[in-house]
Order: structure tokens, then sequence, then C-alpha cells
């Protein structure tokens, strides 16, 4: 018997074990040493998990993108999901509500680039409210990219790894995005895709860049643990 | 209108709806650290297990019977997902070093054990790692760590048996043990 090993499957020894001196060093050698590891994980893994003082305070704050004109250009045109309600406690999941936040001069901004000048409470304006507009949001994994011939679009195909809206669907999907979207779609991409229109397949919403992908979802997860009133507003979307 | 509620503030106390408590989110931390996931995004992949736990629930799942020990995994995956998905690893060895720089209070003999174990977790491979980190740090018996994962015990044995030996090499080599 490996005396390691019967160290780490914490296995009752034989008398026979007991008996051999040279098996009985190694198996106290070993039962220090994995207590050792055992105790330096804990001090690394402890020290590691502190968050940086000076980052303490920040949270990453979404990008406000306008809200997508019917042209096709100019350029990048991104929303920022500003918020995702749950309609009732009890029914968690099952009804999602998003919030579409304008900037409201319909200037474009390019997708995949941080805003550092957007401030976590500035989006959330007397302006704001809950709109059930999207049709699809999703995160997935840029599987094939191909240009539609006779338009400016591309054809994306995703892997999609997380349903935000609908709840669940099909393992792959199909989006179309304008020709000029930023950072072009490619494949091996990590993306969080949105589209808003029930009458057209284009995307609206197009985020890679790492940070604003954590700030959405740290949005969508403040809205599913924070319980919100039953919106009442009419529908709005456009 | 709907008024959309304040951002909690980061260390605020988490709420009654919140999947996770905040020895819960310390854990999950320490686990994707330690496999290896930078500082800078230790946030989001917190953000992410709270996640899976929420769609658990929305579709009808029984909550996990140990919430602690079904997080460390899922979190010592997403660290594995990190690594596949080939973003930079962080070198444990150098965030501790810096860390560590002039505020150990145990001494420098705890501290380059510490840097040793670290830079000894950066080298072992991925699933030797995960399992390490989730026997012993996160605490989770052989047979949980192989119901969790999906694998065999005896592979669950087999990966730790490996990554403690190259653990104890590099340590007796080192010469701080």
């Amino acid at each position: 018997m490996d005396a390691l090993l019967a160290v780490l499957a914490d296995e009752p020894l034989s008398d026979e074990a007991r008996a051999d001196a040279a098996f009985m060093a190694a198996h106290r050698s070993a039962q220090a040493d994995v207590a050792v590891l055992r105790e330096q994980l804990g001090i690394i893994g402890d020290a590691l998990a502190e968050p940086p003082k000076a980052a303490a305070a920040e949270r990453p704050a979404p990008v406000r993108a306008a809200r997508p004109g019917r042209t096709r250009r100019p350029r990048v045109l991104r929303l920022a999901v500003g918020a995702f309600a749950v309609a009732a406690v009890a029914t968690v999941l099952s009804g999602m509500a998003w919030l579409l936040t304008q900037t409201g001069t319909g200037s474009d901004l390019k997708s995949g680039a941080s805003d550092s000048g957007a401030k976590a409470g500035g989006a959330y304006g007397a302006e704001s409210g809950l709109l059930d507009c999207a049709r699809l949001v999703v995160e997935g994994d840029v599987t094939a990219v191909q240009r539609v011939p006779g338009t400016e679009l591309r054809s994306v195909t995703v892997r999609v790894t997380r349903y935000y809206k609908p709840a669940e669907g099909k393992a792959e999907i199909t989006v179309r995005t304008d020709e000029a979207i930023d950072p072009a779609p490619r494949a091996g991409t990590h993306v969080l895709i949105g589209i808003l229109s029930h009458s057209s397949a284009v995307a609206d919403l197009w985020v890679t860049d790492r940070t604003e992908l954590a700030a959405q979802r740290a949005e969508f997860l403040q809205e599913l643990t924070t319980p919100t009133p039953t919106p009442t507003a009419a529908d709005t979307c456009g | 209108m709907l008024r959309i509620k304040a951002r909690r503030g980061q260390g605020a106390d988490h709420g009654g709806d919140d999947p996770l408590d905040a020895a819960q989110e310390r854990r999950v931390r320490a686990v994707l650290a330690l496999g290896g996931v930078p500082q800078a995004d230790l946030l989001d992949g917190v953000q992410q297990v709270r996640l899976r736990l929420l769609e658990r629930a929305a579709k009808g799942e029984e909550a996990p019977r140990d919430v602690s020990a079904w997080a460390a995994v899922v979190a010592s995956n997403l660290a594995m997902d990190w690594h596949r998905a080939k973003r930079r690893q962080d070198r444990l060895g150098e965030r501790l070093a810096s860390l560590r720089q002039g505020e150990h209070p145990s001494g420098e003999d705890t501290s380059l054990l510490s840097v040793a174990v670290a830079q000894g977790l950066d080298e072992l491979p991925d699933a030797q790692r995960q399992i390490l980190v989730l026997r012993f740090y996160a605490d989770l018996p052989v047979r949980g760590i192989a119901d969790q994962l999906g694998i065999p015990e005896g592979t669950v044995k087999s990966r730790l048996h490996a990554a403690v030996r190259a653990m104890r090499a590099r340590l007796h080599e080192d010469e701080v043990v």
C-alpha cells in the first residue's frame, strides 16, 4: 500500500502496515506534508480572496449607448440593458422585463470600448422604466461568421451558453449584425447579444468587453435578487 | 414608472434573496483565485455562481443540499474554463509575493512556504489543481468531489495523489518543508 494514498484516502491501516516501521515513517511524513498543504491553501486562498482596498468601492459601470435608429448606418448602435426585473418573487425568472435606457441624442458608440465616464446611477433617470422590449438576449460563443450577399449585414452563429430572454432555447442560434459592428464578430469571441425588435432579426445589443459583460451580469443579478413592484407602465417598445 | 432601486455597494450585507452569504462568497472568491482566475475577474466569477444558483431555482430544481460545496465546485469549474479559454491565468506565486512584500506577520519562513506552494499550484495540470483545491481548501470529501464532478472516485484519488506527490516533491526540493 502506498503511504501517501493511504493518507489521502483516509484508509485505516492494517496491523501489517503498522508493524512496518518504514511504512509508518512514510505515513507520518505524508500526513505532515498534507497538513502543511491544507494550511497553506487556506492561507493563500484567504489572502487572494481579499478584494484590493482600492477597488473595494468600485463597481464596473455599464456603458450607456443610444437606442438604435432605423437606418443601418451610422455605425454600431448598442443598447445598454439597464435593469432586469422579476415580475413576482414566486415566479423568479419565469417572467422578465428589460429596462432599456437611452442617452437621448442617437449618437453612436462603439461596443467593446469602455466608457470610464459612465456613472452607475446616470442611466436610471426619470425616463427609465421596465419595458418588455427584448425578443432575444443571450450569452454565447461565436462559432461562424458569414457575409450576407447583397446586404450590409453579417450572419453570426452563436453557441448559446446562457439564455436571459427567453428563459431557454436552442443550443445554437444565428443572428444578423450590421457589418460595421465593432468589434467585428470572430469565431471564438464570447458575446452578449440582444435583439429588441420583434420585426427584425438584426442584433441591437453586442457586448464583448469583459468588464461590460460583467457589469451587465451584475445588473441582471441585482434585479433578480431585489424584489421590485410589478411594473404598471404601458408597453413603450417601438 | 418603476423606480429603480439604488445599486447596492460592494461589501454591503446581502439581502434575504441573495443565494450566497458572505462566507460562501468569500470561499468562492478563494476557489476562483486558487484556480488562477485574475483578481479583476473574481467578482464576475462570483456573480456567475450566483446566477447559476438562481437558474437552478428558476428551473424548479432543488437547491443543493450543501450550497457551500456546490458553489466551490462550480467556482473550480469556472476557473478551469477560464484557463481553457486561454485567458491570462494569474500566476499565484507572483501575486502572493507582491501581496506579502513587507507585510507578512509570521516571518519570512512562512512567506517562503506560501510562495512555494503557490508556485507549485501554478505548475499543476488544471485537473489536478482543481481536485487539490476542492479537497484541501474547500474540504470536500473524495466521494463528494466525485459526485459533484461526475467522475469516478478512483479518478479523484488518482488526480489527488498525483497532485500531492508533485507538490511534496516541489516543497522538498525547495527545502521549505
